[in-house]
């Protein structure tokens, strides 16, 4: 291993510097997290009176708590697999797509949403959304009645999830087309000899060899299963819609960020922290195990 | 092997970890020198020491301080709001020099920091839980000495206006925090702001009851369509329609034994509830409330899709200036007091109006220098007009450079309603000798350019004070008479109640959404009540109690 680093040591010195950013923004903030322990006062700093598991006690307590994890992990959930099942089927149309130009420009327009922050993207959704918007009134000539799209709980959340891949699919199929370009078209070349068609040819060649970027960008997404989009759902809901649409997010912000309540807030953190590693410690087990890949 | 490269790693990290921890703990001896310069001489005598409150200084005293911007003020060139006629004002006059240390646009969070590093500014201002947290901390200064030496009579008047928000400033009889006020308690009333050339078209009476703004509501939908009434999804401004049930939500009223109890979860709101979920099942408020924020219910209003809408005094500002200017000023909306049932004005709620506090660093030197800059303040805002010509008065307060002194003013918590005295008296006899402030004279003025050129910029005056039934005409009559019930919640949020941020009043909101909507019966109100105190409303209740009851 010695002799391994020795002859690499130029590679691992250009790793060094995003090494210290890392260590100097990711680890040593990890001193902050004793206030999730503390009832804490800002002038009185860390020095903060301890509480034990109290902040903890406090969160769980509250009613409307283990509510706000169920609409969590329902909306992350649809959005970890439409994420990925959308932006595959998109590449692989998009690869089919032999007009350079064509390609390129869809690619694009996808990728376009990517770029608005979900302060102007709420803006544009509640105008097409509301009662007089484009949506509602396509469907009125159909001769549908109008449809609360965000006002209605049973309907809130998939207005969040669809909206949600919606604005982000663009960034998968842009990976992924990358994944497929990488894959050798001797490949494809050999299966035309032994006679497979374009259905054949993606089942068996393309999606096997595809499979290490899915895993790889599921693994990836399972750490972020306890956030369900704080930026969207805080833009777009409102009290109607909290009973399925208030995540574990926005209901932390109005009970502790908004009054400066920073021990709960880190509570919440923590608890939420600790849920993604042992997800993300548990998916690459499983990775490696039953589609025997690994990342490291 | 490894093992020990690990080893290794752990130790470079406690090594790194430790002084940033250390050099964040709060110490005694970094807090007395950082921020205080050397210029604060302790010889720095005053020039005349007979008139404490403004003399000035022979030697320059240096204040530090911490401000936001002030986004509407327009400065002349050069200027900004940490150089401006105000800091010279107090380096001429006083020989005090203030430099600003940071400004900010999110003021509380960057103070928090400021806090949690120990590096906090001489003078500040703060809110109450941060006034609570720096006392605990012992981290400000005991003014009460200082106060009472330096403060000038006027000062004095202005806490004796309002007593509660000055004792909401001590702790164990001691001041820590100097309340900065309010423009008075007479801006608090709440009415029914009803669109003028509808209401005359059809020939409507005003509204002596909530039966009657139902009726209005219908009337306006017959002949215009749409809905009848303008609320916003989070009930503020249907709530202020609560009053005409007797009731008052987010307010904290004694009971009939004397102990404090939540005004949204009493009976009477159920009444209200029950009348507003009928309206909305006759379409009177709006079947899209649910989803509309602020902007979202005022953009119908200027758009003239609805003509009443439940609203504060200061309706003619917002929506008040973009309607005029959409619609013309015949859609001018006048307010009107809200009744109860048997036609009677209802009891309005006042709630706690003082946000934020003047506080001073525990090793600062020259506390009172900061008390001789509040009493120049309120002399410049009362007998400016009087005693300093128009053009000293006019830099100093107008382009909004009244607002730009951060911590460094109390406002006269009777302000307005002298104001508005003067402005009416002075419209009624045309004779505008009696306008003493900078702030009656632009009332007055911009009063009669509405009258007489419906400028739609100036029809927040006219329609707060110049209007024949003005907001504060109507207000006057529920604050001279007394008509009024004050919060007892009246100074800082107690911690336990805090801890619950806004996810009680959260629970009521969506539980009373739902009753409004109709997707729950009106006996759903028992079950929200009931979430509402085992969530905490109880513990709540009680902390509440204990803070404020028998007093």
């Amino acid at each position: 291993m010695l002799t391994k680093l020795k002859q690499q040591r130029a590679l691992h010195l250009m790793l060094l510097p995003s090494l210290i950013l890392v260590f100097i923004f990711s680890y040593i903030p990890f001193y902050g997290l004793v206030i999730a322990f503390q009832k804490y006062n800002p002038g009185l700093g860390f020095q903060s009176p301890w509480v034990g598991w109290d902040n903890f006690n406090h969160v769980f307590q509250q009613p409307n708590f283990v509510r706000t994890i169920w609409n969590t992990l329902y909306m992350s959930a649809f959005k970890i697999i439409g994420g990925i099942v959308v932006p595959v089927v998109f590449a692989l149309l998009l690869n089919e797509v032999a007009h350079g130009l064509v390609k390129r420009t869809f690619q694009t327009l996808v990728y376009i949403p990517n770029f608005l922050s979900w302060v102007i993207m709420a803006g544009i959704l509640l105008d097409i959304l509301s009662s007089d918007g484009i949506i509602n009134h396509f469907l009125s000539l159909l001769g549908i009645p109008a449809v609360n799209f965000l006002g209605n709980p049973s309907l809130f959340p998939w207005t969040m999830i669809v909206s949600d891949i919606w604005k982000g699919f663009g960034f998968g199929t842009v990976v992924y087309l990358a994944a497929l370009s990488g894959i050798d078209p001797g490949l494809y070349e050999a299966a035309v000899i032994d006679g497979a068609k374009r259905w054949k040819q993606t089942i068996y060649i393309t999606l096997p060899l595809l499979m290490p970027t899915i895993v790889l960008m599921s693994v990836l997404s399972l750490g972020n299963v306890l956030n369900a989009g704080f930026d969207q759902i805080y833009n777009l809901y409102s009290p109607v819609v909290y009973q399925t649409g208030d995540i574990i997010d926005t209901y932390v912000y109005r009970l502790g960020i908004q009054q400066a309540q920073y021990s709960i807030s880190t509570a919440v953190g923590l608890f939420k922290s600790v849920i993604s590693c042992i997800l993300v410690g548990v998916s690459y087990v499983l990775a490696y195990k039953v589609a025997n890949y690994r990342i490291f | 092997m490894s093992k020990k490269k690990i080893a290794l790693l752990l130790s470079l990290c406690m090594m790194l970890a430790l002084p940033t921890a250390c050099s964040n703990a709060p110490s005694a001896s970094n807090g007395a020198g950082s921020a205080s310069t050397g210029n604060e001489a302790a010889d720095a005598l005053e020039a005349n020491p007979s008139d404490p409150a403004f003399s000035a200084y022979k030697e320059p005293v240096t204040i530090h301080t911490v401000t936001s911007e002030y986004p509407s003020a327009k400065y002349p060139q050069g200027d900004d709001i940490t150089n401006n006629v105000w800091i010279r004002r107090y380096q001429e006059k006083y020989n005090i020099k203030v430099v600003t240390d940071w400004v900010s646009d999110e003021y509380d969070t960057k103070l928090n920091l400021a806090i949690t590093s120990n590096d906090l500014p001489d003078v500040f201002k703060v809110n109450a839980s941060q006034l609570q947290q720096l006392i605990e901390a012992d981290m400000i200064m005991d003014l009460t000495e200082v106060f009472d030496k330096y403060a000038s009579s006027r000062l004095k008047d202005y806490m004796k206006a309002d007593t509660d928000s000055y004792e909401s400033g001590m702790k164990d009889g001691k001041l820590y925090g100097i309340p900065q006020l309010h423009w008075g308690l007479i801006d608090q009333s709440d009415y029914i702001w009803i669109r003028n050339d509808w209401k005359e078209e059809l020939g409507l009476k005003d509204p002596q009851s909530p039966e009657d703004i139902k009726n209005i509501a219908l009337a306006f939908m017959e002949k215009h369509g749409g809905y009848g009434m303008a609320v916003d999804q989070t009930l503020d401004y249907l709530n202020v329609l609560a009053v005409s049930w007797n009731a008052h939500p987010d307010m904290w009223i004694k009971d009939s034994s004397g102990s404090i109890v939540y005004g949204s979860i009493q009976p009477e709101m159920k009444d209200a509830l029950q009348a507003w979920a009928e309206w909305y099942k006759q379409g009177i408020i709006d079947p899209e409330f649910a989803i509309k924020d602020f902007s979202a219910m005022n953009a119908d209003v200027v758009a003239g899709k609805v003509g009443l809408q439940p609203y504060y005094q200061w309706w003619g500002y917002n929506p008040g200036v973009d309607t005029i200017t959409n619609l013309g000023k015949e859609a001018i909306f006048y307010p009107y007091l809200l009744r109860t049932a048997n036609g009677e004005e209802a009891k309005q709620s006042i709630s706690f109006a003082n946000g934020s506090y003047i506080v001073a660093k525990k090793s600062f030197k020259h506390p009172e220098a900061a008390v001789k800059l509040l009493n120049d303040y309120a002399y410049i805002v009362d007998e400016g007009l009087e005693k300093e010509s128009k053009e000293t008065l006019s830099g100093l307060l107008d382009n909004d450079m009244a607002h730009v002194v951060g911590a460094f003013r109390v406002l006269n918590p009777t302000s307005d309603y002298e104001q508005y005295e003067a402005v009416s008296a002075a419209l009624e006899s045309g004779d505008s000798s009696g306008l003493t402030s900078s702030g009656m004279w632009q009332k007055y003025k911009n009063s009669i350019e509405f009258k007489e050129n419906a400028t739609p910029s100036a029809v927040g005056d006219y329609l707060q004070q110049g209007a024949p039934k003005s907001a504060f005409s109507l207000a006057k009559k529920i604050y001279d008479s007394g008509n009024y019930i004050k919060t007892e919640l009246w100074g800082a949020t107690p911690e336990a109640l805090a801890a619950y941020g806004t996810t009680l009043d959260d629970i009521l909101t969506e539980g009373f959404t739902k009753i409004i909507m109709g997707s729950e019966s009106i006996d759903y109100f028992d079950t929200v009540v009931q979430n509402w105190k085992t969530a905490g409303g109880d513990a709540a209740t009680q902390a509440v109690n204990e803070a404020y009851g028998n007093k």
